[in-house]
């Protein structure tokens, strides 16, 4: 086990600890959510890599902190190989105002190859602003994130910077919603070489 | 001269058996008190039932009434003769429900023995003005029911001379006291003709006796107005309706919003890394919100509809409709009445 990997874990450790903390104290509330998105990976192979990812997140929110969990995976296809990729990721978000957030969460990614892994591990600082487009059922947000940190297991990774923009209605009664969104992703390594994705996801979830 | 004294002697030989009949009643009720309390228990019960053997057709008047059972059961206790003093004391209730012992005059014994017939033994007193005038449906002949004990409950009925109910006034607790209102109207909504009616009044929940009912006969007459009210009112006024629309506000945040969200939808990928674009598919979220920033945009400005409102005036409208299409609705209005009430008959 890696020094990188035993810091994960007791960061996890620690996030755990304090929502169960939390739980006790705050009344929580659950969302969960599930999504698909139609990926387009260039850099990691000679060729455009493109692919469909299913996956989801699930959240608790305790007060104005929510500690959420997310998980994706899909083939690409780039023309002659088959890349396998995986996203997950672990953040807490703390709701400063009712129309902006800032958090920070450890973001993980593999590319499993044929012949080889390649993982990109990184912690990401955060900030999502939102706002009513239509009344309040309709509204847009934009995220927008940067890693502080990356894994020395990620080879020359140097940093990683994204953002989403999105869409969503947001039922008050039955609480569930739709989201349609556009996400984009830069992975810079050392030297030139950098790996871009871009992604439209459409999720649909239930609960706050 | 001659016709004056003839007039007082056919007076004296009609009122003559009942005038008599009253003050020998009150002498036997003034001799039962005295031999009750010269502790005479036998002589005062004979002289006490005496007294209200002669009520029926002119004898004691209520309070006498009420006097006399309350000494004859008073001296039934000591003589130990229970349930002759409860069978007295349930007739007090009857006659008056309000009434209770004075307890300077009668020991704790009568009182309480008093305390737990009237518990066991719920009544309603009924009292009515003699002649009430009022318009139909928009005022009301009141009714004051008494009961005798807290938990005491009645029903009361309107009903024609031959039993056929009316409409129903009020069911559920007395209390000490409640007034119940009659506007005149039977149970379809529409004024009663003028007749002959009696109000029936049934305390409910005496176990022992089964339900009481009193009956106060109603004569009833109307009088039509000589102008007629304006017709009522189809459409409720607008003080009463809620709004159907939300005021239209400014819409330009949520252009702003939406404008602002488009750019930065489309240019996602070259604010994060100038120089990187690649694919269209953003723009699909970029017109998406853009023409929900619009939408929204126009949305506020022009307002929007409040479905709950909307249901709710609705149904406003709908009632008011069918007040004001009543059948009998316009007539009501043009009608006073006039109710006589007679002396309340017991069981």
């Amino acid at each position: 086990m890696t020094l990188t990997t035993t810091r994960a874990l007791r960061a996890l450790l620690l996030v755990a600890s304090a929502a169960a903390s939390l739980a006790a104290q705050v009344p929580v509330q659950v969302g969960l959510q599930l999504d698909g998105a139609g990926i387009r990976v260039r850099g990691v192979s000679t060729a455009l890599a493109t692919g469909t990812l299913l996956g989801g997140r699930g959240s608790a929110t305790f007060g104005p902190v929510r500690l959420s969990l997310s998980y994706r995976e899909g083939r690409l296809h780039d023309g002659s190989t088959r890349p396998f990729l995986v996203e997950g990721g672990a953040a807490a978000d703390v709701q400063l105002a009712p129309w902006i957030a800032v958090g920070l969460g450890p973001e993980a990614r593999a590319y499993k190859l044929d012949s080889a892994s390649l993982r990109r591990v990184w912690l990401a600082g955060r900030v999502g602003i939102a706002a009513p487009l239509i009344g309040t059922a309709v509204r847009t947000d934009v995220r927008l994130w940067r890693s502080v940190a990356t894994s020395a297991a990620s080879s020359d990774l140097t940093q990683v910077a994204g953002g989403e923009v999105g869409i969503g209605y947001y039922s008050a009664a039955a609480r569930w919603w739709i989201r349609l969104a556009t996400t984009f992703d830069d992975a810079a390594f050392a030297g030139p070489r950098h790996e871009r994705s871009y992604g439209l996801s459409l999720g649909a979830g239930i609960g706050r | 001269m001659k016709h004056r004294g003839a007039v007082l002697a056919l007076a004296l030989t009609l009122a003559g058996p009942p005038l008599l009949r009253g003050q020998q009643a009150l002498q036997l009720l003034a001799r039962g008190v005295e031999a009750y309390q010269h502790l005479d228990l036998d002589q005062a019960v004979n002289l006490l039932r005496a007294s209200l053997a002669s009520t029926p057709g002119g004898g004691l008047l209520v309070g006498d009434q009420v006097r006399a059972l309350t000494y004859l059961g008073a001296a039934e206790l000591y003589r130990t003769h229970s349930d002759s003093a409860r069978a007295a004391f349930r007739r007090i209730i009857a006659l008056d429900p309000e009434y209770r012992p004075d307890q300077t005059v009668f020991p704790p014994q009568v009182t309480e023995l008093f305390a737990l017939v009237r518990r066991a033994s719920p009544a309603v007193a009924v009292r009515i003005a003699p002649v009430t005038t009022f318009k139909a449906r928009a005022e009301s002949l009141h009714v004051y029911l008494l009961g005798s004990d807290t938990a005491t409950r009645a029903r009361v009925r309107v009903e024609r001379d031959d039993g056929m109910l009316v409409r129903e006034l009020y069911d559920g607790v007395v209390g000490d006291s409640v007034t119940v209102g009659w506007d005149g109207q039977s149970s379809v909504g529409t004024a009663v003709p003028a007749g002959r009616y009696r109000l029936t009044v049934t305390t409910i929940g005496s176990t022992t006796n089964g339900d009481r009912v009193a009956r106060v006969p109603l004569i009833v007459e109307r009088q039509a107005q000589a102008a007629r009210a304006p017709a009522a009112q189809v459409t409720p006024p607008d003080s009463l309706l809620l709004p159907e629309r939300s005021a239209g506000g400014s819409g330009w945040p949520s252009l702003a919003v939406g404008a602002g969200g488009a750019l930065v939808a489309a240019a996602l990928p070259a604010a994060i890394n100038p120089g990187s674009d690649d694919g269209q598919r953003r723009f699909v979220v970029s017109v998406a919100i853009g023409t929900a920033g619009l939408f929204g945009f126009l949305w506020q400005r022009h307002g929007h509809a409040l479905p709950d409102n909307i249901r709710a005036n609705a149904a406003l409208r709908q009632r008011w409709a069918q007040r004001a299409g009543a059948p009998s609705s316009a007539t009501n209005d043009d009608v006073t009445m006039t109710v006589r009430a007679g002396s309340a008959s017991g069981p």
